[in-house]
């Protein structure tokens, strides 16, 4: 509860720190929406030349672009600073950190919000509404696996970004892990088979963050609710064992900073 | 002449310094094989059950993405350091050094993005060949295709120049960086030739520039010199409007420029 708070709290501190530039606010909340929008032109050529394909169509197209967006837009927005842990443990900023009484790896995450992710969440609800499967309940539906594909975009993120108290700055090979994460999840799941579907549902998490919410949006089961909580769970507590494991490497570069 | 020769040493500079640093492109060669790893899974549905789409098989347009995602992945994005300086006022000290400020990042500009697209041209076609297993490229379209993506380069940089001046005004300009990469996604023709777009669309995109960065170049690589000659009159034509453009702006927005301090 201490920490749900502690999220919150951040989230008001960064919006009103960000609207002190409310142009900039607004340009990059719309810029981000018309960003996706763009993204959409593909699937509207393509299915206008080649009708459906592999059983899916616009309206499927609309459903996987929301849940992917809202997901990611969610996971920006409140663990902003999931993409910066790496540099965060390099520079020795993370002694700022560890001196607070809260769980060191969350209080990284929730310490910096994405505006623009904003618009992700935006877009990706809006296009919810113009898939075929917009209704009460499935909004709802959506709003809790994205929730939960949140927490594992950021998990994973974290995951790869705590390599760098093993390796040494791992920020390159952290960077291609999540943008293949991202890539796998824009297509539909039937375009993918063989080994790589086993790949996509293991090593790059994309089943989880893409393939399974759809699944469950579109042909609600419980089974598979069951399967995507428990795995957000567990992937989780991997995450922070595997930070503070690392936590155990780190030596303080003594850098003195002041975090506004 | 000694004019010229001082552009030649930033591009030489640049090169050398990238040169020396060629392992930083590791994680881009990942993330380039990894888009033409899923694509070739998304085209392959997409062709199940046809042979050609608009006059285009699978394996051409699998190269064909490769060569728009080499040209796409060899910018290199001076405009958000270029925005830093404006920012942070640190454009005045290039602002009263001898130089003209647009060629100096022109050349450093050129010199980077120039070896990367000769990486990526080598690195793509190896992984290209071996998702497709086939090579439907003239050999000439390597020559005319670089020179065309030159060109391409030279255009792109002029928006590039136009996205860091927008600094002048905003406070950050990625979203007008985003919007920008996604004119050249669509109506550029990155991730599918022209050809495939509905005849209203593919008449717009004759008024745009953007198909003169990606489109044109990658069909120059595929097709050689024919279509590098039938496009190039237009291409330089757009060079000169948007070179003249970015002129103008930059005049206008060094006007506005006030630091302070020292």
């Amino acid at each position: 509860m201490k920490n749900l708070k502690l999220l919150m709290r951040y989230f008001k501190f960064n919006i009103s720190a960000q609207m002190e530039y409310r142009v900039n606010f607004f340009i990059q909340i719309f810029g981000m929406i018309i960003n996706n929008f763009f993204l959409l032109f593909f699937w509207w050529v393509i299915f206008s030349k080649v009708g459906k394909f592999g059983g899916y169509g616009m309206e499927d197209i609309y459903l996987i672009y929301s849940v992917v967006t809202v997901s990611f837009g969610i996971s920006m927005t409140f663990f902003g600073n999931q993409t910066r842990i790496s540099r965060i443990i390099y520079t020795g900023e993370l002694d700022s950190y560890i001196m607070l009484p809260r769980p060191y790896l969350f209080h990284i995450l929730v310490s910096r919000i994405s505006l623009s992710a904003l618009g992700d969440v935006i877009f990706g609800i809006i296009v919810f509404f113009m898939s075929g499967y917009a209704g009460f309940l499935n909004f709802i539906v959506l709003i809790i696996v994205c929730t939960m594909g949140a927490v594992i975009f950021a998990a994973f993120n974290s995951v790869l970004q705590s390599l760098t108290f093993y390796f040494g700055d791992s920020t390159a090979f952290s960077r291609v892990f999540p943008e293949a994460v991202l890539s796998f999840s824009m297509y539909p799941e039937t375009v993918f088979n063989g080994i790589i579907k086993i790949v996509l549902f293991t090593v790059v998490p994309a089943g989880y963050f893409s393939f399974l919410p759809v699944r469950i949006i579109k042909d609600f089961n419980l089974y598979q609710l069951s399967e995507m909580f428990f795995f957000t769970v567990g992937f989780s507590v991997f995450a922070f064992l595997f930070f503070k494991h690392g936590l155990k490497k780190y030596e303080s570069g003594n850098l003195i900073i002041k975090r506004l | 002449m000694e004019k010229i020769r001082k552009y030649f040493t930033f591009f030489k500079i640049t090169f050398i310094n990238d040169l020396a640093y060629v392992s930083n492109y590791i994680g881009q060669f990942f993330t380039f094989a990894l888009f033409m790893f899923v694509y070739s899974f998304v085209w392959r549905a997409i062709y199940s059950g046809k042979t050609v789409i608009e006059g285009y098989s699978f394996e051409m347009v699998m190269w064909y993405f490769m060569f728009t995602e080499t040209v796409m992945m060899s910018k290199y994005p001076f405009y958000s350091d270029m925005a830093e300086e404006i920012k942070s006022g640190d454009i005045a000290y290039s602002l009263n050094k001898p130089y003209s400020y647009i060629l100096f990042n022109f050349s450093k500009y050129i010199s980077t993005s120039v070896i990367r697209m000769f990486l990526n041209t080598v690195f793509g076609s190896f992984i290209i060949l071996i998702i497709t297993g086939s090579f439907p490229v003239k050999l000439s379209g390597f020559l005319f295709g670089f020179i065309s993506s030159f060109f391409g380069l030279v255009l792109n940089f002029f928006f590039f120049f136009l996205l860091g001046l927008t600094a002048f005004w905003f406070e950050d300009n990625s979203s007008f960086a985003f919007i920008y990469g996604k004119f050249l996604f669509t109506v550029g023709g990155l991730f599918m030739p022209v050809e495939f777009f509905p005849a209203f669309v593919r008449n717009i995109t004759d008024y745009m520039p953007f198909k003169y960065i990606i489109y044109v170049p990658a069909r120059s690589y595929i097709e050689g010199f024919g279509t590098f000659i039938g496009f190039f009159p237009v291409q330089l034509l757009n060079i000169l409007i948007y070179g003249i453009l970015v002129y103008i702006l930059y005049s206008f927005a060094v006007k506005r420029l006030n630091v302070n301090g020292g």
